[in-house]
């Protein structure tokens, strides 16, 4: 048995102090944390308190205990106590920041810092204004000056609004519409009637998520062949009935897994593509965050398309683009220039050729026999 | 940000409604074949 081990049974505080590091940062429930302060507080004892006896003195181990006098030695220590959750010290839990923000996340854990002190009593309000005026200078320079990968990043905030909080917002009485009619629903491409402003609309667009489970329901907004099908029906609907279509576009394209290929990606795009062409309605569509390949295009042929500042629009995501044959062309073997060498050489030879082999045999130009 | 982008929808919107279904698919053809003329 390793020497740890054994001090662990020697002393079971050892134990409850390495898990209650655990359990400070698990602290909604109200037993872990009280447990968690109570191994902490132990743990701050004197290390005399209670092991100067070893494991043989649970007598004198009570003893000491009293002796030591720590902070509720006379109370129930198993009464309802409070601790400061773990993510009270985060500035702002539900903000997440990108890489490239650290210097504003910095200045804002900062602003956070100075308002819990401000909240005491002190006198601090012009120092908080100074680092938020710093602060938004800060962000508006950061925000200025992207990079093309920095706006990728940026379009794909998992903190940007999605389809249900502009479903949310802006349409009244909306009636999601499930199902393509022929196999199944698609849960990343969601559609369906409401009213805008007063006014009947179809509304379809991609759904990413915001949590976990919501991203892996919706595909991560990458829809399947189905959900294109579905997107055709409200659209021939909408037609039927005159009225406005609005999508909204948010996905780093088609589902691209070999199952969905063979059940016909292609087509069911390439059909709705076909039904947003055919539209005799007014049809908009608004990029809200990133709009790429076919997965957009299907649902974005429309007579007006809208785009957020930080949204991107695009043939094809940036990953799949790195992996394009064409575009390894500009750069290393088999580079656009070696292309076209080997291109230029082809014409070469073709051109120093004798002019009796660039021209077809006799035989076959000669006029058929009568 | 929720309601501004409602502003430009109902903009969006308002520009094509005095047009009629065949206008509208005119209207949509003709963009989409502009961007291969113009910007090709």
């Amino acid at each position: 048995m390793s020497s740890r081990r054994a001090g662990e049974l020697r002393d079971p505080y050892r134990v409850i102090y390495r898990w209650s590091a655990v359990a400070r940062r698990f602290t909604t429930l109200p037993g872990l944390a009280h447990f968690a302060a109570l191994a902490t507080e132990r743990s701050r004892l004197p290390s005399g308190a209670y092991s100067e006896h070893g494991a043989s003195g649970s007598g004198m181990r009570a003893k000491s205990l009293k002796n030591a006098r720590f902070h509720g030695a006379d109370q129930n220590h198993f009464a309802p106590r409070h601790v400061p959750p773990y993510i009270a010290v985060m500035p702002d839990p539900m903000r997440s920041y990108l890489d490239f923000e650290k210097p504003v996340a910095e200045l804002e854990s900062k602003i956070d810092e100075l308002r819990a002190l401000a909240a005491t009593g002190s006198d601090i309000g012009d120092e908080i204004a100074r680092i938020e005026d710093k602060a938004a200078q800060a962000l508006a320079e950061l925000y200025a000056n992207l990079t093309p990968w920095q706006k990728t990043l940026v379009a794909r905030h998992p903190q940007r609004p999605h389809f249900t909080d502009f479903v949310n917002g802006l349409i009244t009485e909306f009636t999601p519409l499930a199902g393509d009619r022929k196999f199944a629903d698609d849960e990343a491409l969601m559609g369906g009637f409401g009213r805008f402003r007063g006014e009947s609309i179809c509304v379809i667009g991609q759904e990413k998520g915001a949590t976990t489970e919501s991203r892996i329901k919706h595909n991560f907004g990458m829809a399947r062949p189905e959900g294109y099908r579905k997107a055709v029906r409200l659209m021939e609907m909408a037609d039927r009935f005159g009225i406005p279509v609005l999508s909204i576009v948010d996905s780093a394209g088609a589902y691209p897994a070999s199952a969905p290929r063979s059940a016909g990606q292609a087509e069911a795009i390439a059909r709705s593509t076909d039904a947003c062409l055919s539209l005799g309605v007014p049809n908009v569509a608004i990029v809200t965050g990133e709009g790429m390949s076919g997965g957009a295009i299907a649902i974005t042929t429309a007579n007006r398309v809208l785009m957020f500042e930080h949204a991107i629009y695009s043939v094809i995501s940036p990953e799949a683009r790195v992996l394009d044959p064409v575009a390894r062309r500009h750069q290393g073997p088999g580079s656009r220039q070696q292309h076209e060498d080997h291109r230029a050489g082809h014409a070469a030879l073709r051109r120093d050729r004798p002019a009796s082999s660039r021209n077809p045999p006799a035989a076959l130009t000669a006029t058929p026999p009568p | 940000m929720i309601a501004a982008t409602g502003e430009a929808i109902a903009q969006a919107f308002d520009e094509l409604r005095n047009l009629d279904a065949d206008a509208i698919r005119k209207q949509r053809r003709q963009k989409f074949l502009d961007i291969g003329r113009k910007l090709g």
